[in-house]
């Protein structure tokens, strides 16, 4: 584990509010799996101190590119409004992959995927491991749940819409899709799934209500958890989540650094 | 021919003057999995104390104008935490180790280095006499009359080479500074991060989640900070100096040396990932080369300040 530069690819608007960025940065050979993540950190006009962490959104290898890393980001603060500057053969400094991904679908269980927002991020990796391995022939058992303020924060990779897995939507005000929220989507189609297993990636509100409805239907649900990091690697203690333990108070649990130890728990692991 | 880039930190020999600051680099075992730390002038631990931490609510870290703002709260294992778990990988780190201790009381940091004081895998102790992020530390850090008797009794818990890592959150540095080598530290470490805050005025609150809402400020924010720090305390005390505040590459160094001090600490510069400190070693080599530097401790406090300004 290093940093190393990497050229960007393309860097462009696929909605008013999501870019996507390509990297020549090879994920497969470290190790991608849904949900691992990179920090990328740029020089130039506007330098920062701290690298920023991405999902892995996508990992293959392109005809002319050769492999290739997408991120998917949405461009609300400093560094990502930044980022957006970025052109096509400038480099990052990369460190990666890092942190834990998520687990597969035990077998039998129907892999649910639920997006908030930019949580899409890590979805169109997964859509490519569950397609490559135990869902090759059944991709419509595939749910993908992509959910929004509105319409403008519904997005993933084009290819996965064509891939043959089931995609719902929902936005809170009905601009796209059905109108509510995640959880209504899940409660509306709940039946039709059988063994359901939850992938969560969101704001904070949406993996709290997900934990919720998890633990009381009794079904598995993996949460991907965005803290605020400094290094990514384990040595700075900045992105903690308060496990969750029997006998232990909401408040008093013992704090999990979400870059080594996540950013993916069980929803039973942690306090979302 | 010796290494060029040796130096001695009072009692202390070190490959060269690159070390890691305390909470930035763990104990060195995440970076030596894949890094070979043999370069590298020494690691000190992240701070350990007499019981576990949990450490503050996050969030816990805010960057902020070239610098980063931290309320981390000294999160650790505690002694026996770190006993178990991290002394084993630390002794095995192929450079000079250094624990890092805080206390809550004088009792706490004698205790803390008695533990440490006899190891001959340990190289030294650092006295964390100056987190912003815990009640306790902070109050001795600033009072040289608690400072001093506090050094002293650490001081015959070891025979190691004993650092004390002073906080810039003082009137007058150099009194402390003077406390701390009156109570028999071999070195002085500063300076720690300066107390600060970040505000997000819309929803009224700080960006920190600490109990005060206030943190600890680092990175290149505070590099002149630090070197007029370190630059005071060279002319108050005798004793040899660590700089730390925003070092990132060679020519810090060479600035931090000049300044006064015999060493520098890298911190916040390893969050952008754990080869930063290699990396700077490595710029330091060939600066030396190619500037023909000649001995580094030749540099150790040679500002000259032209007298008669104005």
């Amino acid at each position: 584990m290093e940093t190393v530069r990497a050229k960007v690819l393309y860097n462009q608007a696929e909605t008013s509010s999501v870019y996507r960025l390509g990297l020549a940065y090879d994920a497969e050979a470290r190790g991608a799996r849904p949900a691992r993540f990179l920090t990328l950190r740029f020089d130039g006009p506007t330098p920062h101190i701290v690298p920023r962490p991405f999902s892995v959104s996508d990992a293959f290898v392109h005809d002319d590119y050769g492999p290739v890393t997408e991120v998917l980001y949405k461009p609300l603060g400093r560094v990502t409004s930044a980022l957006t500057r970025v052109r096509a053969s400038d480099n990052l400094h990369v460190l990666g992959l890092l942190g834990n991904g998520f687990p597969e679908p035990a077998a039998g269980h129907t892999p649910i995927l639920c997006a908030g927002g930019i949580g899409n991020a890590p979805f169109a990796l997964q859509v490519r491991h569950l397609l490559a391995g135990p869902f090759a022939s059944a991709p419509s058992r595939v749910v993908l749940l992509l959910a929004g303020r509105s319409s403008s924060d519904i997005y993933i990779q084009p290819w996965v819409r064509e891939a043959g897995i089931t995609i719902l939507e929902t936005t809170d005000d009905g601009s796209r899709g059905a109108r509510g929220r995640i959880t209504d989507l899940i409660q509306t189609h709940w039946s039709n799934w059988t063994r359901p297993e939850l992938y969560a990636c969101g704001p904070a509100p949406m993996l709290h209500a997900l934990q919720s409805f998890a633990i009381a239907r009794g079904v598995r649900c993996h949460l991907s958890t965005e803290e605020r990091m400094a290094c990514g690697y384990g040595v700075c203690n900045a992105c903690v989540v308060e496990s969750r333990r029997e006998g232990v108070p909401e408040g008093h649990g013992d704090y999990l650094k979400s870059c080594v130890e996540g950013p993916v728990f069980e929803c039973r692991e942690i306090y979302a | 021919m010796t290494d060029p880039l040796a130096i001695s930190l009072g009692p202390l020999r070190l490959r060269n003057p690159i070390l890691v600051a305390s909470g930035t680099f763990g104990s060195g075992e995440e970076a030596q999995r894949s890094l070979d730390l043999h370069e590298l002038g020494g690691v000190v631990t992240k701070s350990v104390t007499r019981e576990r931490r949990r450490g503050n609510p996050p969030p816990r870290i805010h960057e902020t104008a070239s610098g980063m703002l931290n309320s981390i709260g000294i999160m650790n294992p505690g002694l026996d935490g770190f006993l178990e778990h991290h002394l084993e990988a630390f002794r095995a780190l192929p450079c000079a180790r250094i624990v890092n201790v805080a206390g809550e009381s004088s009792a706490d940091f004698a205790n803390l280095t008695e533990s440490f004081g006899a190891d001959p895998g340990i190289d030294g102790i650092e006295l964390n006499v100056s987190c912003p992020n815990v009640s306790g530390g902070l109050d001795f850090g600033v009072d040289p009359k608690l400072l001093e008797p506090l050094v002293a009794e650490a001081r015959r818990r070891t025979s190691k080479p004993l650092l004390v890592k002073l906080t810039p959150n003082v009137t007058d540095l150099a009194a402390t500074a003077r406390a701390a080598e009156a109570g028999g530290a071999d070195i002085l470490c500063l300076v720690n991060t300066y107390q600060g805050m970040a505000v997000d005025w819309r929803r009224r609150r700080p960006e920190l989640g600490s109990p005060t809402g206030m943190g600890g400020l680092s990175g290149p924010a505070i590099k002149p900070l630090a070197l007029a720090a370190v630059h005071k305390v060279r002319r108050a005390v005798r004793l040899p100096i660590v700089g730390i505040g925003g070092i990132t590459d060679a020519e810090d160094v060479m600035e931090f040396l000049v300044a006064g001090a015999s060493a520098v600490q890298v911190g916040t510069a390893n969050f952008r990932g754990p080869e930063t400190p290699l990396q700077i070693v490595r710029q330091l080599a060939e600066l030396h080369t190619r500037e023909k530097l000649g001995a580094l401790s030749d540099w150790v406090g040679t500002l000259q300040v032209p007298r008669g300004r104005g």
